[in-house]
């Protein structure tokens, strides 16, 4: 552990793009954990004689049209998009990793049913699968989650079981065949930790597109609904503002989905040099 | 002696896209006593890896039927099978790949064993220890990855794997072939000293003859699925032999300029095994084939006590033209 902490430290030293990375994506779960001591005001307080006032000494972002304080929902909001992307990443990672893991291993029917349905949800864009997914289920926190599972789960499952199918053939594998192994012990045992490394760097990179869908998703309304503090649905409510000259109301939220993506973006760069073994 | 392992009429298809089917093993008969060393040798392609793997039941035989100990090793429920499964280990050509890259030594020997549920965790680390220590890796590696090793240690520690839960049988799929001169002369060694300890029988695949001569009792040479020829080392080695035996041997190389090599060769490569023509699988090559071998595949002769060939000329033979023969 020592070990590989050192070698971390040692990597991170060289790459300024992933140190970048790492203080955005700290500072983001920071302010997250650390909201209700931080914020000036209730999130969804809503004050309409302070409605749609610019930024200043108050209102660090302004406030939008209810009188909500957008410096303090922004922050909040890392609790909503932040948390439901990276649970449904895990999720889908989960999924993906177990399903792969049998897919490759139990080769037959059961491994062409499973990767034809996997194509199946493939065919679609993920944000129009996400969208009627959400329309059927229902549009709450956990159900997004579920979704946003769903939707990224056949990636991981093609990486896992590619790796899987590479390895099924090794000598050691067949030594484990010899040796009386069951074939759950073989599955986990031996050929699970070597094959999660590509599914596990891009589930780095994946959090950052997770977060955007949970926003997109927010914003032609199939996500989270309005009063809970959510970049997609700030952004949505303000958008019309714009016009009217509050370009305040849409434009931070905006901002800190562009730097939280960007933040996990860059961490997610690092981790794929990283646990590249060829890079070492 | 009865036979420790007994196959008979062995057949392995591969399904070679559409309707073709490619034949890696065409019906081969062995037997292989306890304690002994029987070797299979043959050229790439001739499917002497296909039997090893057979034998295991790591493949499924398209036909045939194995006996270990005389119980059938195909056709028998699976708690039986697991518990003969475990008298019979393998040793792989290449020692790295037949490591789990993610596994340390003493995992790697470890997890053999504990499959076996019966065995107390004490007692699992001693002999963990014990089997450890007779392939001489020393403490210090316990704890490292195969990629950590030298190719000696690596190959070292897939032999403990193999020997770790105290077969009866052991094949070794040439186990040898891609280590260096020094380093291969240690594991032979080594193989031979484990038999003498645990009175295991190997099968021994190489391609390699000098180690078959210097390791083995009886050898087989294989040639594209089938068994060509059987016998003990000498009358393998120095008797009358199949055509094809005596190219093998011919074209060893031997390190020193006095002997006059001889130039007993085959024409061309081995044929592909898809779709096999009729006769003597080797008529296309064969110095000495004559219309019968293209139209007519030959049996199994008897031609000394315990000495078989596959070959028309071999009925000849024992009509004693000794002379004529020995000189081609």
């Amino acid at each position: 552990m020592k070990r590989f902490l050192k070698d971390f430290l040692f990597m991170l030293r060289k790459d300024r793009q992933g140190q970048i990375g790492f203080a955005i994506v700290l500072l983001v779960l920071l302010l997250g954990v650390a909201a209700p001591a931080i914020v000036p005001y209730d999130p969804v307080r809503t004050n309409p004689a302070d409605h749609r006032m610019a930024p200043c000494l108050a209102h660090f972002f302004g406030t939008d049209e209810a009188g909500m304080d957008i410096f303090s929902r922004c922050i909040y909001a890392i609790r909503i998009d932040v948390f439901i992307g990276f649970s449904g990443t895990m999720l889908s990672l989960l999924a993906g990793i177990v399903l792969g893991l049998l897919a490759g291993y139990y080769e037959g029917v059961f491994g062409e049913v499973v990767m034809r349905i996997a194509d199946l949800f493939q065919a679609f864009p993920a944000f129009i699968l996400a969208m009627a997914l959400v329309a059927v289920l229902g549009n709450n926190m956990q159900n997004i989650i579920f979704v946003i599972a769903f939707v990224n789960a056949p990636i991981y499952l093609r990486f896992v079981r590619g790796e899987v199918l590479a390895l099924k053939s090794r000598p050691f594998v067949e030594a484990s065949h010899a040796a009386g192994m069951s074939d759950t012990t073989i599955m986990f045992r031996q050929l699970l930790p070597n094959s999660l490394r590509p599914a596990l760097v891009q589930a780095s990179v994946n959090i950052g597109a997770a977060i955007l869908l949970t926003a997109g998703l927010s914003f032609i309304g199939a996500g989270v609904s309005v009063p809970t503090p959510e970049w997609g649905s700030m952004i949505s409510t303000g958008a019309p503002l714009i016009l009217t000259g509050q370009w305040w109301c849409a434009f931070f939220p905006g901002v800190s989905i562009a730097f939280t993506v960007l933040g996990f973006a860059f961490v997610g760069d690092f981790l794929r040099l990283y646990l590249n073994p060829e890079r070492r | 002696m009865g036979a420790l392992l007994e196959v008979k009429g062995l057949r392995k298809e591969f399904a070679a896209g559409g309707r073709k089917k490619l034949t890696a093993i065409n019906g081969i008969d062995l037997q292989i006593c306890p304690g002994e060393t029987f070797g299979l040798i043959g050229e790439s392609g001739s499917g002497k890896s296909t039997v090893g793997r057979c034998v295991l039941d790591l493949l499924k035989p398209t036909d045939g039927k194995i006996r270990y100990k005389g119980e059938d090793l195909i056709h028998c429920d699976l708690h039986k099978k697991k518990k003969l499964r475990r008298e019979m280990q393998m040793v792989f050509q290449d020692p790295y790949y037949s490591l789990n890259p993610r596994s340390t030594t003493w995992d790697t020997v470890y997890e053999t064993l504990r499959v076996d549920k019966c065995i107390g965790q004490r007692e699992l680390s001693e002999r963990v220890r014990e089997v450890l220590g007779s392939v001489c890796i020393k403490e210090e590696e316990y704890g490292k990855y195969p990629h950590q090793l030298s190719a000696g240690q690596q190959q070292r520690v897939g032999i403990a794997r193999a020997i770790v839960a105290r077969p009866n049988f052991i094949v070794l799929d040439e186990p040898t072939s891609s280590l260096d001169v020094s380093i291969r002369a240690e594991i032979i060694g080594l193989l031979g000293e484990l038999q003498k300890e645990m009175g295991v029988a190997y099968l021994f695949i190489s391609h390699d003859l000098s180690t078959i001569k210097y390791l083995c009792h009886r050898v087989a040479v294989m040639y594209l699925g089938s068994i060509v020829e059987y016998g003990s080392v000498p009358q393998i080695f120095e008797g009358h032999s199949h055509p094809y035996s005596k190219a093998l041997l011919a074209s060893v190389m031997v390190a020193d300029p006095k002997v006059e090599r001889s130039s007993y060769k085959l024409a061309g490569e081995i044929p592909s095994p898809i779709d096999l023509p009729p006769g003597c699988p080797l008529a296309s090559r064969c110095p000495e084939a004559t219309e019968v071998c293209r139209k007519k595949e030959p049996d199994m002769i008897q031609v000394e006590k315990g000495h078989f060939v596959k070959c028309h000329k071999a009925s000849g033979w024992m009509l004693g033209e000794d002379g004529e023969e020995k000189s081609l």
